[in-house]
């Protein structure tokens, strides 16, 4: 394999890194993209329109599912998980969509303002194509949308209750997603490789590319510029740094035959996820005089409270497909005043209806035509809630490395440690106990909920760890600065959301390719004046 | 039934075009089970029917290959699995014979209905090891059934899963916001 003069070395292809490779190489750097998986084609390797009784166990493929990396990480305390996709675009092949800007007041723990990000967010929605409504919400901020995807029947009945309950002072506003997923046709040059959704729902790996992701938009457009070069299924090993240890050199990584091998470049970028960044980084034992990496770690976690509203069972639910489940979100609560439980905020992922995949609603009670009827009524007329709020960042919940366990490399593996507090649990209370309260207020019956929650009942997001390497202007306290260059190592960034220094209830991944831009950006500017060298 | 999904299916072998009447055609009863000998395949397929019947709605369990379906899945999963749908079938027989002397599959079907009925009754909290196996046949016979295309197509109506130009969401005044009547 040749070994060009790189400028920058790109660890990683997911969202973050995806687009610090079309950043960097559009402004006329050479890149070298590192990717531990190989290439994967849409339509090829993930293909929509199955049936699940084409499948021997009724299983219809999942690129997700079929897909992460099982145990390849060890878990401690709270059943946490991690979701490792190894293939040239990362989790952005399987990623939902969803596509929300954190606000004003989330970004006020943070080291940089609202203002400032919000430039990258108009850039991002316009490469991506996000669609949406413009809603006016004070802290969920409009962005730069594609005509939007309206509400099923069930989301109308839930969206009923809020307004109720809104009336009567409840502070909430129940509004429609928002995804990067193209509503029109691919009339854009950014959306050459991409085509018109055409909502079948299945969007785990969309085979027609209407959902953005790093490998059809950002990565295939820095590869026409002639700058970028792909190690795929290349898996970096270790962060190398100079002679005299004040700077990155380059990266040591195992080739598709297994053989060690090494890149030397100018600057060195990791977008690896939050637990393999932190990982990467501690086996290298770089970046970390403030002993910071790996911890802060968050992410978000829930529990699902559905409803059944018998208004809407007469209704044609012959397809409730569009753009995956959830076509709206529970938003607006305790933006402005905190609950006196638990620290942060929730937000609750809706959806209702029918699917193609996998019966939302697969219990009544008793047997014979009664319960083909009550199994029909309740999954036309479902409405499901699913929590989405974020652990309380604390000294219970970080990532470190196994003393014991190791990779096909020889590397340790990650350790992920998660322990609920009991502010996570409180929110979690407090969401059934709303959730429960919005679906009678829209006359529908709660079907199932948790009731009274106890740890074992809240389930983590595996996709959604960030922390790991915050942002923050004290290097004693902080791993990389607002620009996402290491404090410790001049030449040494990080684009994933790892460096989030605080979290709100809202979805990561806009926010990290925002960011990631930004840095990039920086990056682009740093070797225009010739501080990279 | 509409007339096309009906056509449809003749076409794909599932429904012979005469009567109507719905079987699973491409696979003789009984023949080519990989974990359920023909006799337990016969008391599942009848067990299964009693849980999920067909109606003037649609078919039911047995025309959407419950059975077989159990079969595929008992045989991939673990022998304390199998173990279960060992034990569970014996149980059924042996309750039958206890209670009108004759095994489940020779029971005529009042008798096979108040079977299944005793089976259900405590199916919230199940205790007996009948009432245990009825919460496994149930979950197998919901999950067999609305993964077949009897399931799919003709119970749920489902015409999803298909390229279609535009979303049109909830069409339905009265579902965001209530007629005027039932706000009063």
């Amino acid at each position: 394999m040749k070994q060009d003069n790189f400028d920058v070395i790109i660890v990683g292809s997911g969202p973050g890194g995806g687009i610090a490779t079309y950043a960097l190489a559009t402004a006329g750097l050479k890149v070298a993209l590192v990717e531990a998986g190989p290439r994967v084609s849409s339509g090829v390797d993930f293909n929509g329109h199955h049936w699940p009784y084409e499948y021997r166990d009724r299983r219809a493929p999942n690129f997700w599912r079929d897909n992460f990396l099982r145990g390849h990480f060890t878990p401690v305390g709270d059943r946490p998980g991690h979701g490792q996709i190894r293939a040239l675009g990362g989790r952005s092949i399987c990623w939902a969509g969803h596509s929300l800007r954190f606000g004003p007041k989330d970004f006020e723990s943070w080291p940089l303002p609202y203002e400032e990000v919000a430039p990258y967010y108009s850039r991002a929605e316009r490469l991506m194509g996000v669609y949406g409504y413009k809603d006016g919400l004070s802290n969920l901020p409009d962005g730069e949308f594609l005509k939007p995807v309206p509400m099923r029947c069930g989301e109308e009945r839930l969206r009923l209750g809020v307004e109720r309950l809104r009336e009567r002072g409840a502070k909430m506003a129940f509004v429609a997603q928002r995804k990067a997923m193209l509503t029109r046709p691919p009339d854009r040059p950014q959306w050459k490789h991409r085509q018109k959704c055409h909502y079948c729902g299945h969007c785990s790996g969309c085979a027609v590319d209407a959902k953005y992701t790093s490998a059809n938009t950002p990565i295939p457009l820095a590869e026409e510029t002639g700058n970028l070069t792909i190690f795929a299924e290349c898996m970096a090993t270790r962060v190398r740094v100079s002679s005299e240890g004040a700077a990155a050199a380059g990266i040591e990584y195992r080739g598709p035959d297994g053989e060690p091998r090494h890149l030397d470049a100018k600057a060195v970028v990791l977008a690896c996820s939050a637990v393999e960044t932190a990982r990467l980084l501690l086996i290298s034992d770089v970046a970390n005089s403030s002993g910071q990496v790996g911890r802060n770690l968050t992410s978000h976690f829930g529990v699902t409270v559905r409803g059944f509203f018998p208004q809407v069972i007469g209704r044609d639910a012959s397809n409730d497909d569009g753009t995956g489940y959830y076509h709206s979100l529970l938003t607006g609560l305790y933006w402005d005043d905190p609950h006196p439980d638990f620290e942060g905020t929730y937000q609750v992922q809706c959806g209702a209806g029918v699917t193609s995949h996998r019966m939302a609603i697969r219990h009544a009670p008793g047997y014979g035509s009664a319960l083909k009827r009550s199994l029909r009524e309740r999954n036309v007329g479902n409405a499901g809630m699913n929590m989405q709020g974020t652990t309380l960042i604390s000294s219970n919940k970080f990532v470190d490395l196994d003393p014991d366990r190791r990779d096909a490399f020889g590397m340790p593996l990650p350790r992920v440690h998660l322990h609920y507090d009991d502010s996570d649990v409180a929110m979690a209370q407090d969401m059934v106990q709303k959730c429960e309260e919005i679906i009678r207020a829209g006359e529908g019956e709660v079907l199932s909920t948790p009731g009274t929650v106890g740890v074992e009942d809240l389930v983590i997001d595996l996709n959604h760890w960030v922390g790991t390497t915050r942002m923050g202007t004290d290097p004693r306290s902080s791993v990389v600065d607002p620009g996402g260059r290491s404090h410790d190592l001049p030449n040494l960034f990080v684009t994933d959301a790892s460096v989030f220094p605080a979290y709100p209830e809202k979805n990561p991944t806009l926010t990290n390719i925002a960011l990631s831009w930004r840095t990039a950006d920086g990056i682009a500017e740093r070797f225009r004046r010739n501080e990279l060298v | 039934m509409e007339r096309r999904t009906i056509l449809k299916l003749v076409a794909a072998g599932v429904v012979p075009g005469s009567t109507g009447l719905v079987q699973i055609a491409c696979q003789p009863e009984g023949q080519g089970l990989e974990f359920l000998s023909a006799g337990q395949y016969a008391l599942l397929d009848a067990l299964t029917e009693i849980i999920l019947p067909a109606d003037d709605r649609s078919p039911g369990a047995s025309a959407a290959g419950v059975a077989r379906y159990i079969d595929i899945v008992a045989a991939d999963g673990t022998q304390a699995e199998r173990d279960r749908w060992l034990a569970g079938m014996e149980a059924v027989d042996a309750g039958a014979r206890e209670r009108f002397g004759s095994a489940f599959a020779d029971c005529d079907a009042g008798q096979k209905d108040e079977i299944v009925s005793r089976m259900a009754a405590n199916e919230d909290h199940p205790s007996s090891q009948l009432d245990h196996f009825f919460r496994l046949i149930k979950r197998a016979t919901i999950d067999g059934y609305y993964t077949s295309q009897v399931g799919i197509e003709f119970e749920l109506g489902y015409k999803g899963n298909t390229a279609v130009d535009e979303f049109p969401g909830c069409t339905h005044h009265g579902h965001g916001e209530p007629a005027a009547s039932a706000d009063a």
